[in-house]
């Protein structure tokens, strides 16, 4: 299988009053065709920067990709413009977003909604887009009579559904989702994610979940990288990276989480705060945190290195923590 | 048993919606809350009526009709001098740190704050009480000269959980105290929610829509839905054996970190729905993937199914040994 997305070193930064926020820093990252990758962090770890990045959604006069190459089907796409842009979102990338009220434009109807991306992409008449909505309702479980009404007409469960219809509708080969799930409930949650695994495997379409919950990533994904800082600082299988943590922020994360299948007596804490990014510590970006810090940790920047068929940790600790695993 | 710490005897609030009827936000709940560091934890989805709850219980809201006694002491019919001494004893801590701290004001004057409305006015010993509670929660003296928007969310939490202890309190609401946080944050405040407990031997309502939380924290939970308790018993027994055919698809949703082990999903179909004017049937029939027609006789009440295990569902069998 081809690498579908491939992300090398990519740096993005901000303007802000209080000085440049250095948002991504030297993001590496490979998306295989039909691949569920889950990619997860805290906040501020550049997780829906990157996914912006990608999409070239950055905020225009504020955000920028400073170096690094987005390679999608063999194009880069940081060096091409909107109108190239305009035939990829939505066709061949698509995204869902956090907020499905704020995603959705209130003045429309969703059939209208839905069938502007027949239109844009496939030139259909109205007539032919908005049949096509309505089928496309049908797939998400929303009756296609339906599609005469407004946004805010649906609850926050069916809203994420329209979204999933509307960035789903061209088939497109990877779908970013942003924290679908996090304004919604947990039993509306499970719905809106059976509905993604769903659809995936029916596509085939490659998913890059992005969100804060490692157990979404455990029921949905195959890989998983964990975000820190605006880098990876481990990535691989969920089955390796979940049942045998390295990095020890990836440690932190998982002894930190009460789970309704586990007693934990008490709960990790990790010292100190998600690192600043207009501040970020010179060296490895979780140093000023970390339980094993070492001089050098504290210069440079340990790359990811392979340690498995399917397991990548940045951590100059690499040999101490393998040492710790065979024991 | 002794006498238990709060008692909520059928407690109900309504809210008028203009055009469209009674808003049942919680409709009346019985449930006793023993003292001596206990920890009740209360879940459900949103709009089930747990904050209006929570609200009742400090008396931030007064209820339509029902009674809460404190020590024996029904809150809402207590005036003046009493009802300001009670509210000494009942604090809640809110949601959302940024907005629960007043931004004009330095923390110093939101810690001082509640020894001067209760008539501890002299600087110097509102200063020693202030320095005793920043040691019990382990914060540096540095913070009192600062603004609410120079703290991370976690310290702000701490704030508000300072604010919540400093007149003493035995019984505190914590109204979803970790939702707006951090997973490594998230567990700060969580340990040191159960420290204090322990240290000072109080009492928490604890309110969250994150059931891996309040299994955590708690010893007792409460399951509610649509204004109703649906069903209570102790942590184990709930997590362990839940009865109430809401509380197991609730619980078989909650994707888990641990992997590799299969896990029967029940999957609830459609929203919740709306707690305006409902009908006097179960409020789960709709959803309930084990309704039969008797569920739309009447509505169900909590029972004691088995020992310790209260559930409001007529499907489920009472098994209780004598």
């Amino acid at each position: 299988m081809g690498n579908l997305l491939e992300i090398k070193d990519l740096y993005v930064s901000y303007k802000t009053f209080e000085g440049v926020a250095r948002a991504v820093n030297g993001l590496n990252l490979i998306v295989q065709q039909g691949e569920s990758l889950g990619l997860v962090g805290e906040t501020g770890a550049g997780k829906t920067t990157s996914a912006l990045s990608i999409m070239k959604l950055l905020p225009p006069r504020t955000g920028k990709i400073n170096q690094g190459e987005i390679i999608f089907n063999e194009v880069d796409l940081t060096k091409k413009f909107d109108k190239y842009l305009q035939k990829i979102r939505g066709k061949k990338i698509s995204m869902i977003f956090q907020n499905p009220l704020t995603s959705l434009n209130p003045v429309f109807t969703i059939g209208e909604q839905i069938g502007m991306v027949f239109m844009q992409h496939y030139n259909l008449s109205k007539k032919d887009a908005w049949k096509k909505a309505g089928e496309m309702l049908e797939v998400v479980g929303i009756p296609s009579r339906r599609s005469e009404e407004y946004p805010h007409q649906f609850s926050g469960g069916m809203r994420q559904r329209i979204g999933i219809a509307a960035s789903l509708a061209c088939r497109p080969d990877l779908l970013i989702a942003d924290e679908p799930t996090t304004a919604l409930d947990v039993t509306i949650q499970a719905q809106v994610l059976e509905l993604l695994k769903e659809l995936k495997q029916k596509y085939n379409t490659a998913l890059i979940m992005i969100t804060h919950n490692l157990g979404i990533v455990a029921e949905l994904c195959q890989n998983v990288a964990v975000m820190y800082a605006g880098s990876i600082l481990e990535r691989g299988s969920v089955t390796q990276v979940f049942r045998h943590p390295m990095h020890p922020y990836t440690k932190g994360l998982f002894a930190s989480l009460p789970d309704i299948y586990d007693k934990k007596d008490r709960l990790n804490t990790m010292k100190g705060i998600v690192s600043d990014a207009l501040n970020l510590p010179e060296g490895c970006p979780f140093n000023p945190r970390c339980l094993c810090v070492m001089e050098k940790c504290k210069l440079d920047r340990p790359k990811l290195i392979k340690i498995k068929p399917d397991h990548y940790v940045a951590c100059f600790q690499k040999n101490k923590l393998e040492v710790k695993e065979i024991e | 048993m002794n006498e238990p710490l709060l008692e909520i005897i059928n407690l109900k609030k309504y809210f008028t919606i203009e055009g469209r009827g009674l808003l049942h936000a919680v409709d009346d709940v019985s449930v006793e809350i023993p003292g001596g560091g206990n920890t009740l934890g209360l879940v459900g989805e949103s709009g089930c009526g747990k904050s209006t709850l929570g609200l009742m219980l400090v008396r931030l809201l007064d209820p339509t009709s029902g009674k809460v006694n404190y020590k024996g002491k029904n809150i809402f019919s207590l005036k003046g001098r009493d009802s300001k001494k009670m509210r000494k004893k009942m604090q809640i801590i809110f949601q959302d740190p940024y907005s629960s701290l007043n931004p004009k004001k330095l923390i110093k004057s939101i810690l001082s704050e509640p020894f001067i409305i209760h008539g501890i006015v002299k600087r110097k010993i509102i200063e020693e009480k202030i320095n005793k509670l920043l040691e019990i929660l382990g914060i540096a003296k540095n913070i009192l000269t600062k603004y609410p928007h120079e703290l991370d969310g976690g310290k702000r939490q701490t704030i508000g959980i300072a604010r919540a202890l400093s007149l003493e309190p035995d019984f505190i609401v914590c109204d979803e105290p970790v939702s707006a946080l951090d997973v490594s944050i998230q567990a700060q405040i969580l340990n040191l929610l159960i420290d204090i407990q322990k240290k000072l031997n109080l009492t928490y309502l604890f309110i969250s829509h994150d059931l891996s939380v309040v299994k955590h924290i708690s010893q007792t939970v409460a399951v509610m839905y649509l204004g109703k308790i649906v069903e209570l018993a102790k942590t184990e027994e709930l997590f362990n054996n839940p009865l109430h055919p809401y509380t197991k698809a609730l619980l078989s949703a909650i994707p888990s970190i641990i992997i590799g082990v299969k896990r029967e999903k029940i999957i609830l179909k459609g929203d919740v729905p709306s707690p305006i004017n409902p009908k006097p049937i179960c409020r789960f029939f709709g959803r309930c993937w084990n309704a039969s027609k008797d569920c739309q006789e009447m509505e169900p009440s909590l029972e004691l199914k088995n020992p310790t295990h209260w559930v409001s569902c007529i499907r489920v069998p009472v098994k209780i040994k004598n």
